[in-house]
């Protein structure tokens, strides 16, 4: 899902949209050759102004991962770098956490501590 | 422009309702002489006192250059002056001989601008637009009263006006300095 | 470019109130101009619109120097709000329409109606918070490319400050080529607004550039920490905020950015555990 960005964040507004861009690619509610929405819509959607996404859209496109089609609009221009398989081990995984009552902030803990470590 | 002018009146009449009202009762005779002080507090409650009270701002935000406040700020004072005269001549106080009352115009329109500008000097060096232009004008007042014509400041003087154009060309030079260091420094003491 | 402020010095008196100070100010841009009280934050905005002229520099709005035609392009929501004495809310509906060529009837009504306005009403007995208002209103309905507002929600309660926040976004979002430069200490509401903000103390422009790439050009690191190849722009409790081009760190949010460099490198702690 694309929300709005967290302005209070140190990140930079345009890294936060390319992450939740890569992110949706990722789970594959993305696909390759999906057009992204008219830059002015995705601005009421991240709340920022049109040239953050228009940065956000550059950087993405230098990395190869979307790709602009002039006067028609963006084009993701990718597969998920990431194997179906792992988001679904990690549906199990999140199961298994719910399933001993394991809130979402906790969640986010134990996975950052142990992305620390690996 | 028109409209910027009529704004200013307005703005005016507003905010100075009520000393306008009393100055202008004294400034219906048609007298210089007479009326002479109340000239003098009225082109000191112009923009010098705006200045003074720090009262600028609301009007600089508006559409006005430092130069049109200061322009359209005595021309209105110069309407007060020209339209209570005018007045008090027609109705109260006529009819009066025509030479006598467009030279008693003209003395009050000298001395108006005189210290309007003199005000606005003091003002703009950062100093006060009432004590020190009142200082001024005794001065102007002893000054001019000595020696009449051999007194060379008798001619000038916006008091004596002893020549009325070496006087006009001389308030005239006050009131292009005042313009001058208003419009340098901005509408600030 | 909507302002641009070259070289600008000021002084009141002997006291030297802006000092070399330099802005550029894109249009489409909400610029914030911050720094603590007595800054100069006012005397620049003050310069902008003309009340004041610089001992030295240039200010120049929408590529000229002010005039009034420039003015009527121009609007302003200055610290003292609407002072005009007896005057109400018409009558200052009436002289901002009469002066202000781009005048919008429909867009000063639809505020009015909103917030209810008591135009009858002589404006100094409004609250704070409704000459903000109509102060605002006034601001938009002039149609001006570039509006100035002075702490714009000093005093107000946290309802009405929401309201301006959500007004000010969408004048610059929903229009083209409108610019409005905000003057504040709020960090974190200009933070929510702001695209481009200065940094002002005692009369300097200490950094300013736009927040995103301000985030993107500084990192904060622990004090305990090897210290990059970069500067040091300040001390933030246990940690120092460094301007640098390595990835170390994280990434400083806005408030950290201003308070590094408004408090620079002096740590004050009068108050230390001693350990025996």
């Amino acid at each position: 899902m694309l929300t709005s960005v967290d302005k209070h964040k140190g990140l930079p507004v345009y890294i936060q949209i390319m992450n939740m861009i890569k992110k949706e690619v990722m789970l594959g509610n993305l696909k390759d050759g999906d057009q992204l929405p008219p830059v002015r819509e995705l601005s009421k959607v991240f709340d920022v102004n049109t040239n953050t996404v228009m940065r956000a859209f550059e950087k993405l496109g230098n990395e190869g991962l979307i790709e602009a089609q002039h006067g028609v609009g963006y084009f993701i221009h990718s597969t998920s770098s990431v194997d179906p398989m792992v988001i679904e081990e990690t549906k199990k995984y999140i199961q298994d956490l719910k399933k001993k009552n394991i809130d979402l902030p906790m969640t986010k803990m134990l996975i950052e501590e142990v992305w620390k470590k690996v | 422009m028109l409209k910027r002018i009529e704004a200013f009146y307005m703005k005016e009449f507003s905010e100075k309702a009520g000393r306008l009202f009393v100055f202008s009762l004294f400034l219906l005779v048609p007298d210089f002489g007479f009326k002479t002080i109340f000239i003098f507090l009225l082109a000191t409650s112009m923009l010098a006192w705006d200045v003074q009270q720090k009262r600028t701002v609301n009007i600089m935000i508006l559409p006005y250059t430092l130069s049109e406040v200061f322009l359209i700020s005595w021309l209105f004072m110069v309407s007060i002056v020209t339209i209570t005269h005018f007045i008090g001549a027609a109705v109260p106080f006529g009819p009066l001989s025509v030479t006598y009352l467009w030279t008693a115009w003209l003395n009050s329109i000298i001395f108006a601008t005189a210290y309007y500008s003199i005000a606005m000097i003091f003002v703009t060096s950062g100093m006060d637009n009432f004590g020190m232009p009142f200082l001024v004008l005794i001065g102007d007042w002893i000054l001019s009263s000595i020696g009449s014509y051999r007194n060379f400041y008798w001619y000038i003087s916006p008091v004596s006006q002893g020549n009325i154009f070496a006087a006009a060309t001389f308030a005239f030079v006050l009131f292009a300095t005042a313009l001058y260091l208003f419009v340098k420094k901005g509408a600030t003491k | 470019m909507s302002v641009s402020i070259k070289n600008l010095t000021k002084r009141f008196g002997s006291k030297r109130v802006l000092n070399d100070i330099s802005i550029e100010i894109k249009s489409g841009e909400i610029f914030a101009l911050i720094g603590p009280n007595g800054a100069g934050k006012t005397t620049t905005l003050r310069t902008i619109f003309g009340e004041i002229k610089p001992e030295a520099g240039e200010v120049n709005v929408f590529g000229k120097s002010l005039s009034s035609k420039v003015k009527e392009k121009m609007t302003v929501m200055p610290e003292e709000r609407l002072t005009f004495s007896r005057f109400s809310g018409e009558d200052y509906h009436d002289l901002w329409s009469k002066l202000y060529p781009g005048w919008n009837e429909k867009i000063f009504s639809s505020f009015a109606n909103h917030f209810n306005f008591n135009l009858e009403d002589k404006v100094a007995t409004y609250s704070m918070g409704m000459k903000t208002l109509l102060n605002l209103a006034l601001c938009m309905s002039a149609s001006s490319d570039l509006i100035l507002l002075d702490e714009p929600t000093q005093n107000l309660d946290p309802v009405i400050r929401s309201e301006i926040l959500k007004v000010i976004k969408n004048y610059i979002e929903d229009q083209e080529n409108k610019t409005i430069v905000i003057s504040s200490h709020e960090i974190y509401e200009l933070e929510e607004v702001a695209t481009s903000f200065a940094i002002i103390k005692e009369g300097e422009i200490l950094y300013a550039d736009t927040i995103d790439r301000s985030k993107e050009k500084h990192r904060i690191i622990n004090s305990g920490e090897k210290i990059p190849a970069g500067e040091v722009v300040g001390i933030i409790e246990n940690e120092t905020l460094i301007r640098t081009n390595e990835d170390v760190g994280r990434y400083p949010n806005f408030k950290e950015i201003v308070l590094g460099y408004l408090q620079g490198k002096k740590e004050f702690i009068p108050f230390q555990k001693r350990i025996i």
